[in-house]
């Protein structure tokens, strides 16, 4: 790709979203945010695995990484402590993200990376035709589960927050405009600031569609009681899921560093800014085996 | 010549590695070649576990079945070590502990643990004072013993407890002296290195520029990270301790796609969970160095055991067709260059390379030559800022006549960087389309078309000889020495050794052997994967000498079982 000054599309691709995807405005939230907050394309690294959520890094301009499925957020891990400079920001879907890579999802929530990672939550396997997905509700049918889905639904927002995570929220692909706020939240956020976004899919779930969503969520925001420094608060939230799910930052922590934070020998310069190892401290780690 | 073998025999837990690394460590500063030999069961304590040290003033590359010298703190298996003992060898033990009342006259009683208790007022310097013993017997200098606790113990009480310890061990096996042989510290002797093959693989990574690597822990490959993160510090490199050996080896991707020289190590079963991740960067093009830190396979198969069964499996493992490349180590002095070329490798064509060690390599302690800072300089298909920045476009797929595509890293210029393990456009965008399909392969197939060509087989022994043996990985060594034996004794061989595997050196191969009316693999497993390899690339069929019990090769064994397939 050549240099390009804004993140609207100028891909080769058309994209391979079905007509009223919920993923057009979750793109479209992305770029609002990386433009609201005056980032420049090449400053910016979108990581994703594989699924249709996973295919955004393709229609935005910007640095990007497709890997491999359930993959990205070991890779954006590498990634983030090989190049701190870079602003990431990971999407990834429900199978993508908490079926492949679930022992991902914990393990990087606990190292706390500086990442903003979206989760395109539309409780069904679409790229594969329409199997259950990890958030799928109970007894939802299926191609794949004709009797319907027989397992409990995993609750990202929760399972987050006994993780540690420090940057918790759910938005929806109906409302750019939040999501976006949202976004620039969490790219400001030093941590990996998680946000799950509810979509529906078009063409495979005929269940949780776009009114199903519409007529349950509620944004905790807008209740002046709701304390988004309440951990416990947050997590008793996050478990509600049916006639009434919760919306919007579900727990923030503006205290703490994040993993790479850590680490003194990328504090002040990134690895990939550093020098070659220089002989002498080869000679140096020659001479305790002499 | 001096050529002495000492075999130190006990539990896990009793600090036998210890004790073997110091004695070994005190006979390289006096400058001798030391070739100390962990032999331990996958369990944290108790069990049998012996060291074995090999001293000369010769190099030494391999274990002989003999020893001199046995010191052990093992009853249950004492009939074993004592098998292994010559005829005119000293057994040390300490019967008031052991109570093994064994009638044997080379045993000899030496009360370890009184003198522990005598001096430093606790059992645990027992182990000093059996140190100190073996000093006396072999006349080894024993203020090289006393630098070695001064350096590593900072602890005066603890300092003087293992000191006079040893001082007393050493006085009474003086009584003992010139009963085996003498090593008196050689003077002018170049300082030499004493580390072991998993030390040397992560230094030779570091001389490479190492910036990242992340593991999951899993013998006999975790001294590798283990090492690094101890180094971190000193070097300026980061280790990850990752959840398992995908999210190990996606953090490599991840790190070198950003632009740092990053690696990941393993064992076999590891290598197995990383096959996709493998595969990816077959098709995303970005370097990744693995080693392999081969065991006993296969499932669980023998955790702390050697075979070299993952040659097949490294040169195929990842679905689809891509280019890697396969290169194996023999020893600690290679390991250190080949890690180092395998990021070059890796690095130049922006492919997988795989470094197969083995249990018998990354345990074993070497005496080495300094190494050479200077012999594998840094070789990038990175582009520098400056050149990037002048160019008006960017493509990082960029089909070019060798295959390779300019590299540089996200943030690196203005320029994007999109990577993708989806078929790809030269700019990294998906795509489907056939005729840009074929031209990728072809592109991807054409970077390590001339590799090979570069690659080198090594032979010595009698290069004319009828009959060539052929070797890779720790067999090597022990092969090289069995056939410098049997030329002694009239039999010449033609010993071809191979570290360059994949793409494999047909070319260079056939002129090795091309004298040779019969070609004899010695190695490792059951099934014959070089022979195997050698066959599917030059259409030879070698005969097998397969070897598939667990254990290192051994100097006399193999020379006999050699002497009796060549006669």
């Amino acid at each position: 790709m050549s240099e390009c000054k804004s993140f609207s599309i100028c891909s080769v691709n058309e994209t391979a979203w079905c007509p009223g995807c919920g993923d057009f405005g979750i793109l479209a939230a992305v770029k609002d945010a990386l433009e609201a907050m005056g980032k420049q394309p090449h400053e910016v690294l979108m990581m994703a695995g594989i699924g249709q959520a996973a295919k955004l890094p393709q229609y935005i301009t910007a640095n990007g990484y497709c890997g491999l499925h359930g993959r990205a957020l070991p890779a954006a891990t590498g990634a983030k402590l090989a190049n701190d400079d870079i602003t990431i920001l990971l999407n990834s879907g429900d199978g993508d993200m908490y079926g492949e890579g679930g022992g991902h999802f914990l393990h990087t929530l606990r190292r706390d990376i500086d990442v903003t990672l979206m989760v395109h939550n539309n409780q069904i396997y679409g790229l594969t035709q329409g199997q259950a997905s990890p958030t799928s509700d109970m007894g939802l049918q299926t191609k794949l589960q004709p009797r319907g889905v027989i397992s409990y639904p995993l609750r990202g927002p929760a399972l987050a927050l006994t993780l540690g995570c420090r940057f918790v929220a759910r938005s929806f692909s109906g409302d750019p405009k939040h999501l976006s706020e949202l976004i620039q939240k969490g790219v400001k956020h030093r941590g990996l600031s998680y946000i799950e976004v509810l979509q529906p899919c078009i063409s495979m779930n005929k269940v949780n569609t776009f009114k199903w969503y519409k007529d349950r969520i509620y944004n905790v925001n807008e209740d002046p009681a709701y304390d988004t420094s309440n951990r416990m608060m947050a997590l008793e939230t996050a478990m509600n899921w049916g006639d009434r799910i919760p919306t919007g930052l579900l727990f923030h922590d503006e205290s703490g560093d994040a993993f790479h934070d850590r680490i003194p020998q990328i504090k002040t310069t990134p690895l990939v800014k550093q020098p070659a190892i220089s002989h002498d401290t080869m000679k140096t780690l020659f001479a305790k085996h002499m | 010549m001096t050529d002495i073998s000492i075999r130190l025999a006990g539990a896990a837990g009793q600090g036998l590695l210890s004790a073997g690394k110091l004695l070994g460590k005190a006979c390289v500063r006096a400058g001798y070649h030391v070739f100390g030999v962990q032999d331990s069961e996958s369990r944290i304590r108790a069990g049998h576990n012996f060291f074995q040290l090999r001293i000369s003033d010769v190099p030494v590359w391999a274990m002989k079945k003999q020893v001199d010298l046995l010191v052990t703190l093992d009853k249950e298996r004492m009939a074993d070590d004592l098998a292994s003992l010559k005829d005119n060898g000293i057994a040390i033990l300490d019967n008031a502990t052991l109570k093994a009342n064994i009638d044997d006259s080379r045993i000899v009683d030496v009360p370890l643990r009184q003198i522990a208790m005598d001096t430093g007022k606790k059992p645990i310097y027992s182990n000093s004072a059996a140190v100190g013993y073996v000093f006396g017997v072999l006349g080894l200098d024993i203020e090289l013993l006393n630098g070695l606790f001064r350096e590593r113990f900072k602890d005066a009480t603890i300092q003087a407890g293992n000191i006079d310890a040893a001082a007393k061990g050493h006085a009474q096996g003086q009584s003992r002296s010139g009963k085996i042989a003498s090593l008196p510290t050689i003077a002018g002797a170049p300082s030499r290195l004493f580390l072991n093959g998993n030390e040397a693989a992560a230094l030779g990574a570091l001389s490479a520029n190492l910036k990242f690597i992340s593991c999951y822990p899993m013998s006999p490959s975790t001294g590798i990270i283990t090492y690094l993160a101890n180094a971190e510090a000193t070097a300026g490199i980061v280790t990850e301790q990752a959840e398992d050996e995908i999210a190990a080896v996606n953090q490599a991707v991840g790190a070198s796609m950003a632009g740092v020289r990053a690696m990941t190590a393993t064992s076999g079963g590891g290598m197995a969970l990383m096959s996709e991740t493998i595969s990816l960067c077959g098709v995303a093009e970005v370097p990744l160095v693995i080693v392999n830190c081969q065991r006993g396979g296969p499932g669980t198969g023998l955790p702390t055991r050697q075979e070299q069964a993952d040659l097949l499996f490294a040169t195929f493992t990842g679905h689809g067709d891509f280019p890697r490349a396969v290169l194996a180590a023999t020893n600690a002095e290679d390991i250190f260059y080949l890690t180092a070329k395998a990021f070059n490798i890796a690095d130049r064509y922006q492919i997988p390379v795989i470094v197969l060690s083995d249990q018998h390599i990354a345990d074993t302690f070497f005496t080495v030559e300094q190494y050479n800072l200077n012999k594998v300089p840094t070789e990038t298909s990175l582009v520098s800022t400056k050149t990037l920045e002048q160019m008006s476009e960017y493509k990082r797929y960029a089909i070019t006549d060798s295959g390779i595509s300019p590299r540089a890293w996200p943030g690196q210029s203005k320029h994007l960087i999109l990577t993708d393990s989806h078929e790809h456009f030269e700019t990294g965008h998906i795509t489907d389309d056939p005729e840009v399909r074929k031209a990728m392969v072809e592109k991807r197939a054409r970077k390590t078309a001339k590799l090979s060509g570069t690659f080198s087989v090594q032979t010595s022994g009698t290069t004319d000889a009828e009959v060539a043996v052929v070797s890779w990985g720790s067999t090597g060594d022990t092969l090289k020495e069995a056939v410098a034996e049997l030329g002694n004794r009239g039999i010449h061989l033609n010993h071809v050794h191979l570290t360059e595997l994949w793409p494999f050196p047909a070319k260079q191969f056939l002129a090795a052997v091309e004298k040779a009316k019969r070609i004899v693999v010695v190695e490792g497993n059951n099934t014959g994967q070089l022979a195997a390899i050698i066959t599917q690339s030059t259409g030879l069929r070698p005969e097998l000498m397969p070897k598939y019990d667990g254990r290192p090769y051994i100097v006399e064994d193999l020379t006999a079982d050699v002497a009796e397939v060549v006669k």
